[in-house]
């Protein structure tokens, strides 16, 4: 189906033009990152350049397509070797085994052309800094050849203060040809707390220093006042000191490789090549967003445990409005800024764009300004997710809030599209949920180490509306993904691990499953004592939810047993390498809240859980055979089968089709008459052969016999509300505590929270099948998943 | 090392075994027989008979006169990429039994190019290797240090092994954590395995790779073990014939980082010889691009069965530390050679919505292609080039193997009722829907990799490449099609195998703050040296003529990775040293650019090298004969001018230009100057093809 009603808007020649903020939207504060508010960039085309800012703008876009090939996979693989070089040359473990950085290239404007395939809303940031320099620094102290800037202000634009953003202009004839940019995290920049991060701030005066964009390299020579200005602040000034080296270094290979390219095929050929990545980004963006038709889809969850102490619920919200093919997002609704999770504009914006882009221009390599010229912003400052001057930054709250509630909302919106958009839709996964520890203190050289290790990121894929998701299977935003090897955090970290393997059943329930992920048990190696901080959220509220009734995933879960395992223990011969096998052995240990630090000793053990990915669809409705499968592959147990899939799985491990149907028929039964009838009963009725479009799962859309088009279920085609209402107002409410649906997979929010919650599960009237599911409080209004423009033009 | 004696280079594909034998001070002499795939080593012996004939002498008189055998095969390859291996068991850490199926959280993508690794919705983990029923917890746990802290249960492994091989393994992987730091839980676990089951094939971690990360190491014993039984099977028949047959030495075999390894050392680590035929032929392509002042090269080889690309950039072939090999990340230095199953076997089919396909399936020697009259009646590539006359039935091999050029018809015809088209559009379609394959591996051979295809010559050798590469180049965008010593070009694998040097790279890992006594670095390395002069007298290989170049690796300490400083010779004193400290920051700078290192913490060496390179007798390169030659012609189906062409056919390499289209019917293989081409030898011997529309 084809949206004829509005005309295509991308860039014809790859330049952005529109604001990406509407000016009224900022007409009451100046948005300009110096002081209350965040730095909100004009389009490249109105940058507000002194005169000494020259840039190198000419460009060709004729050209034949085997140069076009050949130019964007060289600058993929350019930018590759910057990534190369920061890991060769740093002696950060983070960087080198667990790829926590991403390098950019960037045109003269900093348009973001290309980010690597590390973490894409560390890239998606660069932009931001780059075009505020040229703004604010362009004249003094100037841009000059050779020149390297780097900065690691949040209201400039970059996650948080331990991140640092480095990048450098590449000059040709004396004038800017483009950018280069990375950003890496940083053991230690300072702070109350080694690692830097400080859940007990209240704004940023509890934080390490910020330190906006500052020359640290002038025409080739480093300025070591500069470089000794960010050092002196850190735990491990040292290791701090090469990480930005490597970086400088990182850029130098760039600009050796970018002069390579410039000699051989000339200046207005390659800019013409960046300029037509950007084109033809844009217009693959635009064209499938044509496809899908206008309407409106939001999301909302919780975060809790957002501080130490805390046992409140904050609420993120995210609105999409399409029309043709612009997009405007809004962060409407989000709680207000509260201690070190909040973030600012620029991560909001970031995690919008990396998710626009991966999701509607996954064949474009990593363009974000393609996908920048779909998408308009209304932040709503002062909230959590827009955070104002001076909320404390360091917990990445509102950062993964924004990737993940993007990604989730922008999922809705493409099931509301033609199958080969809908089928791309994606239940959160594991890593949506910002959940990371790190140890900090001496190894068994004697050397003061801070960092996490690479489990952290192990992650695993949420379900498809068409397949299952990936059992650790990484994070849709990082490619690369690596979580590293038991021997190189055995290396980096006193540890020893007792178990790193993947955790039964821990992918969300549903007709397709959500991946598995990974759980560690460590004990203390060779060392007194290590502090071990949590910089987390309530697991049993912030689990990676499904998609079109789906269940979420494991939430994930932190914990601890005091002299659980002596090392005498060990060497007579007791290694638990099961989760089953470790509480036997050691006892049943005790769940840690979400931002705790705790000294741990030798024998003390640790056990961290991650979560699992969401599910897609009712899991009554996943084929049987794939459920015993997946219990032969030992992915789910057979209780799990049994209660969760409503499968019998028999003795040889096959299932039992006459008895499955039997079970499934009566735990349908069973919720729908547990359930709250629907709050708004639509009596029309729907012709199943007639439905037209759908918002993916369960939902479809068609004319009703009142001549109007409505909501329905398209298993069985009873009518759920009008097409411009909530489906969910037709829909059988049942509502259950997370717990109780299984107790292995979800945690009691009770625990750290004194909100209640419940997972909502929305059942077609008709026949029990769920529609969609929710983890909210009770009283809370369902969200509106899509809400279409009524009447759309649209045919099948 | 020079040699009286003979060099026999032999490289068995899936189609065809090559052989060449350089004899007499740099003359080479081919020979080609089909692939035995019962037997291999049939084929094997077929091959050399066939090359001592067209020398003028016999099977027994070239074994006996031989004192290098090297053997390049992609047994092993195919038996991965087509998972035929092996049922294996493998013993792991308790607790770290998943680590196979974590691969580091980068399953999802890794070995995936950018589109396909950023196109989530596509991404998935590959197979397993091992599936977990046969993975076994092992109780037994080694610390960062090598320090013992959990004891090995015995028993544990005792009952593990038993298990394994009830539920049907025929080979054993043991990987502990921190192998490479103690083996001897590793050791002694074989130990016990071997008592169990005596026949077990079984591969330990720590043998296979000295590099910490028991990810890459578990793969690489994983594929050792998946392909060991096959291998070692086949390693024994071919030595055990070779000895029967009269030869003296111990046959080598070409390894995947170039070079040969001894047969002790391929049965102990079979994995070292995956891709090594395609690995012997870029490394001959390498020399002679060398010789020819060709920086840039991509190397195409077809075959009967596979289409493999490799890719010499300014002058070396691409090389990799960890190789991505079916997806799995093994702990093995490798030539980056890609393959796809194309060949001149390849059946071609139409799939269920009526589009003509060509492989990955190959009808490899038995049945063969339908041409061949062994009873196959799918249509292959080579059917269809016999069907537009390219390929002339009654001079196939050099005449030692006729064609059937009715049954190539009747099979080309099958597909033809079926498509509704002619029988030449039919053949016709098939090869250019196997050169549209091969010029898409060509593109991701160098477009993806950021290389300009139209700075690059593409060198085709294989039986099939002169043939087929005229017509990749064209799509590929690559301006010209170099045929390297075209008597040699259908069997440069084994040319390449028959003229390998025997490397063998010593290490020594092990940390070392700087400053340290140059007595003490001399010592290291004088001991290294004497482990590798003890290798190649085990080879047999005379030491006078070994080239010795000592390396080490440093870093600046707080750094994780190192780079490599070479040593120069001589005995190395503290002032040695200290120049080998300035010379590390030096090739810091060089590489990552001036004061990119932080000397704050020290400087370390990490590990001593010692590269030792015996070079056997090379061919005479320029060598390779020019005749005149005049031209019959036969009609042939040329697809770009959809017609029938009447076209002039050479017996030899002209030495003149000539304009396509045209056919150079050489003994092995034909040469193709397409229409609108135009072909010319080099000064070296090589025969190159200028291809219209490739220029920039």
């Amino acid at each position: 189906m084809r949206n004829d009603s509005h005309e295509a808007t991308s860039t014809p020649d790859g330049i952005l033009r529109r604001p990406e903020v509407d000016p009224d939207f900022l007409k009451d504060a100046t948005w300009d990152g110096r002081f209350h508010y965040s730095y909100v960039p004009p389009p490249a085309a109105e940058l507000r350049l002194p005169p000494e800012v020259r840039l190198h703008s000419e460009f060709d876009l004729d050209i034949d397509p085997v140069t076009y090939q050949v130019l964007r996979n060289r600058f993929w693989s350019i930018n590759l070797d910057h990534s190369d070089t920061i890991r060769r040359v740093s002696g950060s473990p983070v960087i080198v085994y667990m790829d926590d950085f991403n390098t950019a290239l960037l045109t003269e404007t900093a348009d973001l052309l290309m980010a690597g395939p590390s973490i894409q809303w560390f890239a998606a940031l660069g932009d931001l800094p780059i075009k505020w320099t040229m703004e604010n620094r362009g004249q003094n102290p100037g841009i000059g050849e050779g020149d390297v800037y780097f900065h690691n202000d949040p209201w400039i634009g970059c996650t948080h203060a331990m991140d640092v953003g480095m990048f450098a202009p590449v000059f040709h004839e004396g004038r800017i040809f483009s950018w280069i940019f990375s950003q890496c995290h940083v053991g230690d920049v300072g702070g109350p707390f080694p690692g830097s991060f400080n859940p007990l701030a209240n704004d940023l005066y509890e934080e390490p220093v910020l330190v906006p964009p500052i020359k640290l390299v002038r025409g080739g020579e480093l300025q070591i006042d500069v470089l000794e200005m960010h050092t002196r602040k850190s735990r491990t000034p040292d290791h701090l000191a090469l990480q930005m080296r490597s970086q400088m270094a990182g850029i130098h290979t760039v600009q050796a490789r970018m002069a390579e390219v410039l000699a051989e095929y000339g200046a207005a050929t390659v800019k013409g090549a960046m300029r037509r990545m950007i084109r033809d980004c844009s217009a693959a963006i635009g064209e499938r967003l044509m496809r899908i038709p206008d309407g409106e889809w939001s999301e909302r969850f919780y975060m809790a445990g957002l501080g130490a102490e805390d046992r409140a619920a904050h609420r993120f919200s995210c609105r999409i409005r399409k029309q043709g093919d612009q997009l405007v997002v809004s962060n409407q609704g989000t709680d207000p800024q509260y201690k070190a999770a909040s973030s600012a504009y620029g991560s909001w914006r970031s995690g919008v764009l990396v998710a626009v882009g991966s999701f509607l221009g996954w064949d474009q390599l990593l363009c974000n300004a393609g996908a920048l010229d779909h998408v308009s912003f209304e932040p709503t400052p002062g909230t959590l997710s827009v955070a104002t001057y001076p909320a404390a930054t360091t917990g990445v709250g509102g950062n993964t809030a924004a990737v993940y509630l993007s990604a989730f909302t922008v999922s809705k919106m493409l099931m509301s599209g033609p199958e080969d958009l809908s089928r791309r839709a994606n239940a959160a996964g594991g890593q949506s949920i910002p959940s990371f520890w790190f140890g900090a203190g001496n190894d068994r050289k004697g050397r003061f180490v801070v960092q996490p290790p690479g489990d952290v990121v192990a992650g695993a894929l949420g379900a498809f509306p068409d397949r299952d998701g990936v059992d650790i299977g990484g994070a849709w935003w990082w490619p690369n993904n690596p979580s590293g090897n038991t021997e190189e955090w055995e290396d980096a970290l006193p540890i020893l691990y007792l178990y790193r393997r993947e955790r039964q059943g821990s992918g969300g329930p549903g007709r397709w499953r959500g991946g598995n992920s990974l759980e560690t048990a460590i004990v203390l190696h060779k060392t007194d004592e290590m502090l071990v901080q949590l910089v987390s959220l309530d697991n049993a509220i912030n689990c990676a939810l499904g998609l079109g009734g789906g269940l979420p995933g494991h939430t994930g879960d932190y914990r601890f047993r005091e002299a659980g395992l002596p090392r005498d223990r060990l060497a007579s011969g007791v290694l638990p390498g099961t989760p089953d096998a470790l509480e036997r052995d050691v006892g049943e240990l005790t769940r840690l809240f979400a931002k705790e630090i705790t000294m741990m000793h030798p024998g003390d053990v640790f056990v961290a859980q991650y979560c699992g990915g969401g599910g897609f669809g009712d899991p009554l409705t996943r084929q049987p055979e794939l459920v015993a499968g997946d219990v032969s592959s030992a992915a789910i147990t057979v209780d799990d089968a049994r209660a969760l899939y409503g499968v019998v799985v028999d003795g040889s491990g096959s299932a039992d089709l006459t008895a499955t149907n039997e079970l499934r028929l009566r735990m349908r039964a069973d919720r729908l008459a547990a359930a709250r009838p629907p709050v708004a009963p639509d009596d029309v009725s729907l012709d199943p052969e007639r439905y037209t479009g759908s918002a993916g799962g369960a939902v479809g859309f068609g004319p009703a016999s009142d001549g109007e088009e409505h909501w329905g279920c398209l298993a069985c085609g009873r009518a759920l509300a009008p097409i411009d209402q909530n489906y969910k107002d037709g829909a059988a409410q049942l509502e259950r505590a997370p717990q109780a649906i299984s107790p292995r997979q979800y945690l009691d929010p009770s625990e750290f929270c004194d909100e209640a919650f419940v997972v909502r599960e929305f059942l077609c009237p008709g026949c029990g099948v769920t529609l969609a599911t929710e983890l909210c409080k009770p009283d809370d209004p369902p969200v509106v998943d899509a809400k279409l423009a009524a009447r759309v033009e649209v045919t099948a | 090392m020079t040699s009286a004696g003979l060099s026999v280079g032999v490289d068995i594909g899936g189609t065809f075994t090559d052989c060449t034998i350089m004899h007499d001070g740099g003359r080479i002499t081919t020979g080609k027989s089909p692939t035995t795939p019962d037997d291999r080593s049939l084929g094997f012996f077929d091959a050399i008979a066939n090359a001592a004939t067209n020398m003028g002498s016999t099977l027994e008189s070239v074994m006996e006169r031989c004192d290098l055998l090297v053997h390049g095969t992609t047994t092993g390859t195919n038996a991965i990429v087509e998972r035929r291996g092996a049922a294996i068991g493998l013993l792991a850490t308790r607790g770290h039994d998943d680590a196979m199926f974590i691969m580091k959280g980068q399953g999802r993508t890794s070995g995936l190019s950018p589109d396909e690794a950023l196109d989530v919705h596509s991404t998935r983990r590959p197979e397993p290797l091992v599936p977990r029923s046969m993975v076994r917890p092992i109780t037994e746990r080694i610390d960062v240090d090598g320090e013992i802290i959990v004891p090995l249960d015995e028993d544990g492994v005792r009952d593990a092994v038993r298990e394994l091989v009830a539920a049907g393994a025929a080979a054993l992987t043991i990987s502990f954590l921190w192998s490479t730091m103690n083996p001897v839980h590793e050791r002694r676990a074989m130990e016990i395995a071997a008592e169990v089951a005596p026949d077990l094939f079984i591969s330990c971690g720590s043998d296979l790779s000295s590099r910490s990360g028991e990810y890459e190491r578990t793969t690489t014993a994983v594929m050792n073990s998946y392909i060991g039984p096959l291998m070692l099977d086949y390693v024994d028949r071919i030595q055990d014939g070779a000895r029967q047959r009269g030869f003296q030495g111990s046959v080598q075999f070409a390894q995947c980082a170039g070079g040969a390894i001894t047969s002790a050392e391929a049965r102990h680590a079979p994995v070292r010889t995956v891709h090594s035929g395609p690995v012997a032929g870029t490394i001959a392509m390498a020399r002679i691009a060398e010789r020819t002042q060709l920086r840039n090269v991509i190397a195409v080889d077809m075959g009967g069965t596979t289409f493999d690309v490799s890719v010499i950039h300014d002058g070396r072939p691409l090389q990799r530390d960890i190789s991505i090999f079916e997806r799995y990340a093994m702990a093995l230095p490798m030539l980056d050679i890609e393959s796809i199953g194309a060949g001149g076997g390849s059946i071609a089919w139409i799939d269920e919505v009526g589009r003509l396909n060509v492989g990955p399936r190959s009808a490899g020697a038995r049945p063969g292609p339908a041409c061949y009259g062994f009873g196959g009646t799918d249509a292959t590539v080579t059917d269809a080039d016999v069907v537009l006359g390219l390929v002339n039935p009654d001079n196939y091999l050099g005449g030692r193997m006729r064609l059937d050029r009715h049954l190539a018809e009747e099979a080309v015809d099958r597909l033809a009722a079926q498509l509704g088209m002619s029988r030449h559009e039919t053949a016709a379609g098939i090869a250019t829907v196997v050169d549209a394959k091969m010029a898409d591996l060509v593109r991701r051979m160098s477009l993806l990799r950021g290389l300009d295809p139209r700075n690059f010559a593409c060198a085709a050798f294989g039986g099939g490449g002169p043939l087929h590469a005229p017509a990749v180049a064209a799509q590929a965008a690559i301006a010209g099609v170099l045929v390297p010593l075209p008597h040699a070009a259908s069997v440069l694998s084994a040319y390449g195998a028959a003229t390998s040097d025997v490397v063998h790279v010593v290490q020594r890992w092990r940390v070392m703050k700087l400053p340290v006594p140059g007595a003490t670095v001399e010592e290291i390395f004088a001991a290294l040296e004497t482990e590798a002069a003890e290798k190649f007298a085990g080879q047999g290989i005379d030491t006078a003529g070994v080239t010795l170049e000592r390396s080490v690796r440093m870093r600046f300490s707080m750094q994780i990775h190192d780079v490599e400083v070479p040593v120069p010779a001589g005995r190395l004193d503290d002032g040695a040293v200290e120049r080998i400290d300035q010379r590390f920051e030096e090739v810091h700078d060089q590489l990552f650019g001036r004061g990119s290192g932080d000397r704050t913490g020290g400087i370390d060496f990490t590990a001593f090298q010692v590269r030792a390179t015996a070079t056997t007798g090379r061919a005479d390169l320029m060598s390779d004969e020019r005749h005149e030659s005049s031209a019959e012609s036969r009609a042939v189906y040329w697809s770009e001018l959809r017609d029938f062409r009447d076209t002039p056919v050479y017996e030899e390499v002209p030495s003149a230009a000539i304009e396509g289209p045209a056919l150079i019917e050489l003994p092995d293989t034909v040469i193709v100057v397409r229409p609108g081409q135009r072909g010319e030898p080099d000064r070296a011997g090589n025969y190159v093809i200028e291809v219209r529309g490739g220029t920039r």
